[in-house]
């Protein structure tokens, strides 16, 4: 193919970014990006923009930056989301992710957040049981989240006990910011917990969950919920005290005491106060 | 933050970089720190455990921004212990895009947190129109670009308060519009914008192979009393170009351009860089060391020049 050798275009910075962007991040490739912007430069006379030698080896140039932008942003989907990858399976992983990139440009400085736009944009999809991809997807963000969130020091089991019986139904808890809590319609966590013991899960059918997952010092904890803990740890993360949210829950004492053990253990609660009402 | 004693800790940090800090060896008074590692997350149990003995460490900036969480944990031990540099990714000062004063805000918080003795990033662009691509896209090397990035380094370095680290990018395409070279479009740029510089000498390699040009040439036209630190890496072979890819190990030519480049220098910190298919953290600490090997050679054999 011949290449235009007429004096180089003299664009403006701006300009050229401009081109060079939409060019090397086209969602089809660099060709399919020269050709959408044939007006403002045609594919022979690349060479008054680019030096080299032929149309050919022009485009070969820009695809390594065409490939290093997707494959970029996908291997950062595939870091924060490998259970939703085996999931998928490679291949509809990739096309996911090619086309989340294309609808969700990235405009941070890091891709820290890149992904949490996923959950939301699979349930829009028309994929087979969506609601469990994108539900798989919200439990693997929330790792991704309390990951990053602030996790102040816990509140410890014996600022509890240390409250008199009478003034515990006005005791309000402060859930620490590195809390998140789910009920899903599929038994993600379950899911996740065997993939990451390499136990081959395959898609589950519905079953409703409760998962919570939180964040103290280095660990991260995700486990699953009943149906009643998840209602009072609903409830108290509102700030509801702790008299009125255990109100119809169905657990004797006993339980409730051994709940308050686990969840004070792994960091859910940052701080306690009385509720003045 | 996590509860801390953050002034405590500052201030160990600092006595830290006193204590391990070379002689003054550039226009800027910024130390020669030796030869140091690119922190990377996959070694941080074996520094938590062994606190080997590197001579300090790089950090990418962008890995401990926009968090408040366990990335922060780990930086805090880790800058407690050993001299810090911080390289970015994300300035994109040559973006005709307006700068990010909330990136700087939050760039400079954490160099104050971790006591960094510089801040660098590269001669690029990552964006526009709002985007970021998250790679470090060439410029044209032209008088308006010269202009334009001069006036943003100056801007981010009355923002910092410090001088502005500049890297060499590895390019893969050059502009027809660009009047200069771009180690021409360098020099005038650091005197320019009086900026500082970080000179990676794989990208050299990198660059001058897929752009055909001498990398002793490269080297011989820069201003030395502002290179700072020099990088070196491993990269790719693909057909007729080459990918800065990061993977080690460094290939000869590399070294022996480091060689060339210190031995025109005072002396200046030394860092490996290793980002793909990473090893264990002795064998990237043992590959790093082998550059004492060139500059010893380099010092011995050739006068050092006089700072400016």
């Amino acid at each position: 193919m011949t290449m235009t050798t007429s004096a180089p275009l003299r664009w403006s910075l701006s300009t050229v970014q401009k081109w060079f962007m939409s060019v090397t991040t086209h969602p089809g490739s660099v060709q399919a990006g020269v050709d959408a912007h044939s007006e403002v430069v045609s594919a022979s006379e690349l060479g008054r923009v680019l030096r080299l030698g032929s149309e050919e080896s022009l485009v070969e140039r820009l695809t390594i930056y065409h490939r290093g932008y997707f494959s970029r942003l996908e291997e950062c989907l595939a870091d924060d989301y490998p259970a939703l990858k085996y999931a998928l399976g490679d291949e509809a992983f990739s096309e996911l992710c090619h086309d989340y990139v294309n609808a969700h440009p990235s405009s941070e400085p890091n891709l820290n957040g890149y992904g949490r736009a996923l959950a939301g944009f699979i349930r829009e999809l028309d994929l087979d049981t969506a609601s469990f991809f994108s539900e798989l997807a919200q439990l693997e963000w929330a790792s991704v989240e309390v990951l990053h969130a602030l996790a102040p020091e816990p509140m410890s089991a014996q600022a509890l006990l240390s409250i008199p019986a009478e003034a515990l139904p006005s005791v309000c808890f402060k859930a620490s910011d590195a809390f998140r809590l789910f009920a899903f319609e599929y038994p993600a966590n379950a899911y996740l917990q065997a993939f990451y013991e390499d136990r081959d899960p395959i898609i589950p059918d519905p079953e409703r969950s409760f998962v919570a997952v939180v964040r103290s010092g280095y660990a991260i904890w995700r486990f699953d919920l009943n149906r009643a803990q998840f209602a009072l740890l609903s409830r108290l993360a509102r700030g509801v005290p702790l008299g009125a949210a255990l109100d119809g829950i169905e657990a004797s004492a006993t339980e409730v005491q051994t709940w308050f053990s686990e969840w004070t253990n792994c960091g859910l609660f940052a701080d306690l106060r009385f509720d003045p009402h | 933050m996590p509860a801390r004693d953050k002034t405590h800790v500052k201030a160990k940090a600092a006595a830290k970089a006193d204590e391990r800090k070379g002689p003054v060896v550039n226009r800027f008074g910024l130390p020669n720190l030796g030869i140091g590692l690119g922190l990377r997350t996959v070694h941080y149990s074996h520094i938590l455990e062994h606190f080997p003995p590197v001579e300090w460490f790089e950090i990418i900036s962008e890995n401990y921004m926009q968090t408040a969480g366990k990335p922060l944990l780990f930086l805090d031990r880790i800058a407690e212990r050993y001299p810090m540099v911080m390289h970015g990714v994300s300035l994109s000062i040559g973006s005709t895009d307006p700068l990010n004063y909330e990136y700087l805000r939050e760039l400079k918080a954490l160099r104050d947190r971790t006591s960094a003795l510089w801040v660098s990033d590269h001669l690029c662009w990552t964006g526009v129109s709002g985007k970021n691509t998250h790679d470090l896209l060439p410029m044209p090397y032209t008088e308006e670009a010269l202009l334009h990035v001069a006036s943003r380094i100056r801007a981010v370095q009355d923002y910092l308060e410090a001088p502005l680290i500049l890297e060499n990018p590895s390019t893969y395409v050059e502009f027809s519009s660009s009047t200069m070279s771009e180690w021409e479009f360098i020099s005038a740029l650091a005197k320019e914008a009086d900026c500082g510089l970080l000179l990676d000498v794989n990208n050299v390699y990198v660059s001058a192979h897929n752009h055909q040009f001498d990398p002793h040439e490269y080297l011989a036209a820069i201003p030395y009393d502002r290179v700072v630190q020099f990088h070196v890496a491993g990269h790719t072979r693909k057909g007729d170009h080459i990918i800065d890819t990061h993977i080690g190990p460094i290939i000869e030519p590399v070294w022996e351009l480091l060689g060339d480049a210190y031995r025109r220098t005072q002396g200046a910190a030394v860092l490996l860089e290793w980002d793909a298919e990473i090893p264990a953290f002795e064998v990237v600490h043992n590959e790093a060391l082998l550059a004492r090997d060139f500059i010893d050679i380099s010092i011995e054999n050739e006068p050092s020049v006089e700072v400016a």
